[in-house]
């Protein structure tokens, strides 16, 4: 039983079938690729896991327990923390505020902070220190009183990975966080996911476009074509499958 | 039942009225995006406006039907022009803007134009010339329809058949549904945009001083300040239709209009304009789309 | 130190400012003339009632334009508790005030439900629907003196108390919204589904602005009521609720200094006005224009003057 399993989900929006008989599964300290063409269903899947849509028909367990159903924020508060594929950070805080929301759900309570009791202050100290070591994790030190919208591309992508770090997460989903940056960036990306999942166990889980990288970070990957999934296995099996070679690059012509 | 019958025409003319000043609200919605608090008060100066083309004109010394509609047609031109400049004026720099700050300015522009013309008009109500003699026309059912009822009837069926031919058999109608489904994609498609927004603008503020003309031949005692319940009770039902949707602002104008006519009539009369308060908060908690709206889904 | 004892003394300068603003306001009553007084003491008022509508709009980006339906019950309620109990003396003010609050509060909850749904401008007309309904319902109701007005309420409220609870009501949102819990109040205005992502339960937060923001709003109708001795539905339409507006709007959405600072200006202004009677409101319109086409992000554009911190620090 892998710590995260989707088993047979199927979502369908009236009359377009999003997303059929999908089964997934992620263990903690895995790192687990999610690939597809455009319009596969691979945020969708994302959005099923967190909560933003209930499947049809199908579950998804997390740790035993079953979360299909669940609102996005109490998956959130159960260990599963996302970044977006359209980057949503919170555009007028700064960076530090945005990671600070990360934690807020365990920050010291309203009370105590209207108060100033003894006790959130302590907790307060403990989770600022949190949010600057994450900061610092993530190469915003720098840019930590900036306002997220004036990040470069690049470091929003990191500050959406910082953010999501920072609700305590034990199965982090990334939605291309290599999108749009540069060849460099993609590779400092990597060596950081493998940090990431090195140093906090976490199971996580990537959509990318990025072949090479899929290819050299994930130790197994999924691949969706049209809702489905048409492969699923170590790199090698899946980029030598020839459905998966059909959905990407089309039916062979003789 | 001879009693209700007779609601029934009083419910249906106002419900007219609020048709025409809905039908503003809902295009200025739908490619703005905006609930243009400012346009209720547009009603009032088509109402004002008349008056004083009517006394200017000689027409409220001489009463005639083409009187009136000579009235009323310069009127919707004079509203048409004020709506274009509110538009040009407050709201385009506040495109890019957050949506509250243009809700804002709405509100602003309401408050300039209701103290604003108790200022220039005198805060005192004023009296709309009989240009046409009030005569009962028809009898329907047991109720008495006027001429001014009829005319009322009349003229916004033309107007509103106008509009839908405007809509959906000229290319300017077209242009106007593109920019109201996405304004960028019809931008980069070749349409001036600023052109059909303020096009929008002078219609529907043509529309809403139709309406306030022909109220000023039915309920002659017309104020500044005459523009705030319709005006609220108009975007209700622009909102019951489904906003942005035209034969939805039609319904929704017709459905106000007679269920508040029905219960000032069949419960009490202090009760009118909260009619329009229920049945907003009523279908914004059951169905926010409206009866004939669609619902959009937000892209995660 | 126990925790008790570190709570007051966290609170001792809080505490001190209290006792000071008491004994300013003994000393303002005897120096003062009554009208210039009466501004200083709506200024309080307005700063209560800006800040409060500030935690709804412009903090957690809930535009809500019935802010005058909570002042009403406030004011109503405690007016009516007042005079229900017969009592004329200070004692009975902070009762009264409460049950106000409370009773505002509880209406803050009841429009806070039902609108979680809706967005932008939907949300906007139904708060301005529900305020009217309120303005309605206490102006068909006779036991409160219905179309005539309710009069006879006991001058119990002054400088003293009035800015006592303003600097209250400050520095309990200061400290709610500046926490590191509190950060998800901007989160919700910012990104409400990366908020919910985030772990937030928005719907508990944009609840908790309703009810936080409509107690404050109730209180200060209170103080309103037992300064004025005076109430009349007249002075709780939509154009209150959009005067209010224009405080947090002008202040800065989202800056609890800047309100404030706008409340002050804005209370200000209109006796300023004064020589242009009829003109007033058309001044004060253009100035709402204004403000929109020239700075739509305010006096502070969303931030607050800093000051060093004695009590908690904010979220930087």
């Amino acid at each position: 039983m892998a710590f995260l399993e989707l088993d047979a989900c199927t979502l369908s929006f009236g009359g377009l079938t999003a997303v059929r008989d999908v089964s997934l599964a992620v263990d903690a300290g895995e790192l687990v690729g999610v690939i597809g063409p455009n319009g596969a269903g691979k945020t969708t899947v994302f959005n099923l896991i967190t909560g933003v849509y209930a499947p049809d028909r199908g579950t998804i367990r997390l740790d035993g327990q079953r979360i299909d159903g669940l609102p996005p924020h109490r998956i959130t508060q159960r260990g599963i923390a996302r970044t977006f594929q359209g980057i949503r950070l919170f555009p007028n805080m700064s960076a530090y505020q945005n990671v600070v929301v990360g934690h807020s759900p365990r920050a010291g309570g309203l009370l105590g902070a209207v108060l100033d009791t003894p006790r959130a202050g302590d907790t307060r100290a403990r989770i600022a220190a949190e949010c600057e070591a994450l900061l610092t994790l993530l190469d915003l030190t720098d840019r930590r009183d900036d306002a997220a919208r004036t990040l470069s591309y690049g470091a929003q992508r990191r500050l959406e990975i910082a953010r999501a770090l920072a609700t305590g997460p034990k199965v982090l989903l990334l939605d291309e966080p290599a999108a749009g940056t540069t060849p460099h960036e993609k590779r400092e990306m990597m060596q950081r996911i493998r940090w990431l999942r090195d140093h906090f166990g976490l199971g996580i889980l990537i959509i990318e476009h990025d072949m090479r990288m899929i290819m050299e970070l994930c130790e197994r990957i999924t691949v969706l074509d049209h809702g489905e999934v048409i492969a699923c296995g170590a790199p090698a099996a899946v980029r030598a499958n020839p459905r998966v070679i059909e959905a990407y690059l089309g039916p062979e012509q003789s | 039942m001879d009693q209700l019958a007779q609601q029934l025409v009083n419910g249906l003319a106002w419900g007219s009225i609020y048709a025409l000043i809905a039908l503003g609200y809902t295009m200025v919605y739908g490619v703005l995006r905006l609930i243009n608090f400012a346009h209720g008060d547009v009603y009032m100066v088509g109402a004002m406006s008349a008056y004083y083309l009517a006394h200017g004109l000689g027409f409220a010394m001489a009463p005639s039907l083409p009187g009136f509609i000579i009235v009323m047609g310069l009127s919707m031109v004079v509203c048409a022009l004020l709506g274009a400049l509110i538009e040009r004026v407050a709201y385009r720099p506040l495109r890019r803007q957050p949506r509250w700050a243009m809700l804002t300015t709405a509100i602003g522009v309401s408050m300039l134009l209701e103290y604003g013309g108790q200022a220039v008009f005198g805060a005192d109500p004023k009296f709309f010339p009989q240009l046409i003699e009030s005569a009962p026309a028809l009898r329907l059912g047991g109720a008495v329809v006027t001429n001014i009822d009829l005319l009322i009837f009349t003229v916004s069926l033309v107007l509103m058949l106008g509009l839908r031919w405007f809509v959906y058999r000229t290319r300017a109608g077209m242009a106007l549904r593109a920019v109201s489904v996405n304004v960028d994609a019809a931008a980069l498609m070749g349409i001036n945009v600023n052109t059909i927004i303020a096009m929008t603008f002078m219609i529907g503020s043509a529309l809403a001083a139709a309406a306030g003309a022909m109220v000023g031949l039915r309920n002659p005692k017309i104020e500044p300040l005459m523009g705030l319940m319709p005006g609220i009770k108009a975007f209700v039902a622009a909102v019951l239709g489904g906003i942005g949707n035209f034969p939805g602002a039609v319904a929704g104008g017709l459905l106000m209009g007679v269920s508040e006519t029905l219960v000032a009539a069949y419960i009490s009369s202090t009760y009118r304009d909260a009619v329009a308060f229920v049945i907003l908060i009523a279908v914004l908690l059951v169905r926010p789309a409206g009866l004939f709206g669609s619902v959009t889904v937000e892209k995660v | 130190m126990s925790g008790l004892a570190h709570v007051a003394r966290r609170n001792a300068p809080l505490a001190l400012a209290l006792v000071g603003l008491g004994v300013l306001g003994l000393a303002l009553g005897r120096w003062l003339n009554g009208y210039y007084l009466q501004i200083v003491v709506l200024i309080g008022i307005n700063i209560i009632l800006a800040a409060s509508l500030n935690l709804i709009n412009g903090i957690t980006g809930q535009f809500s334009l019935g802010h005058a339906g909570f002042l009403a019950i406030g004011a109503y309620v405690s007016a009516a508790t007042t005079l229900g109990t017969g009592l004329t003396s200070a004692a009975v003010l902070p009762l009264s005030l409460l049950t106000g609050a409370l009773a505002a509060a509880l209406a803050g909850l009841a429009v806070g439900i039902p609108t979680l749904r809706l967005r932008g401008d939907y949300l906007a007309i139904t708060t301005l629907g529900f305020g009217e309904i309120i303005r309605v319902v206490i102006l068909n109701t006779d036991a409160v003196g219905g179309a005539r007005g309710l009069g006879g309420i006991p001058t119990l409220a002054g400088f003293g108390s009035v800015y006592a609870c303003a600097a209250l009501c400050l520095v309990m949102l200061w400290r709610l919204v500046y926490s590191q819990r509190g950060a998800a109040f901007f989160a919700i205005r910012e990104d409400e589904v990366a908020a919910a992502a985030m772990g937030i339960d928005t719907t508990r937060y944009k609840i908790l602005a309703f009810v936080i923001g409509a107690f404050w709003a109730g209180l200060a109708g209170g103080l309103l009521a037992h300064f004025i001795g005076y109430l009349h539905t007249n002075s709780f339409t939509f154009l209150r609720s959009v005067e209010i507006v224009v405080m947090v709007v002008l202040g800065g959405l989202g800056s609890l200094t800047g309100c404030a600072l706008a409340a002050a200006i804005l209370t200000i202004l209109p006796e300023l006005l004064r020589f242009g009677a009829e003109y007033r409101m058309v001044i004060y319109a253009l100035l709402l224009i204004a403000i929109m086409l020239i700075r739509p992000s305010g006096l502070m554009g969303g931030r607050e003057i800093s000051w060093p911190s004695w009590s908690s620090t904010p979220v930087r």
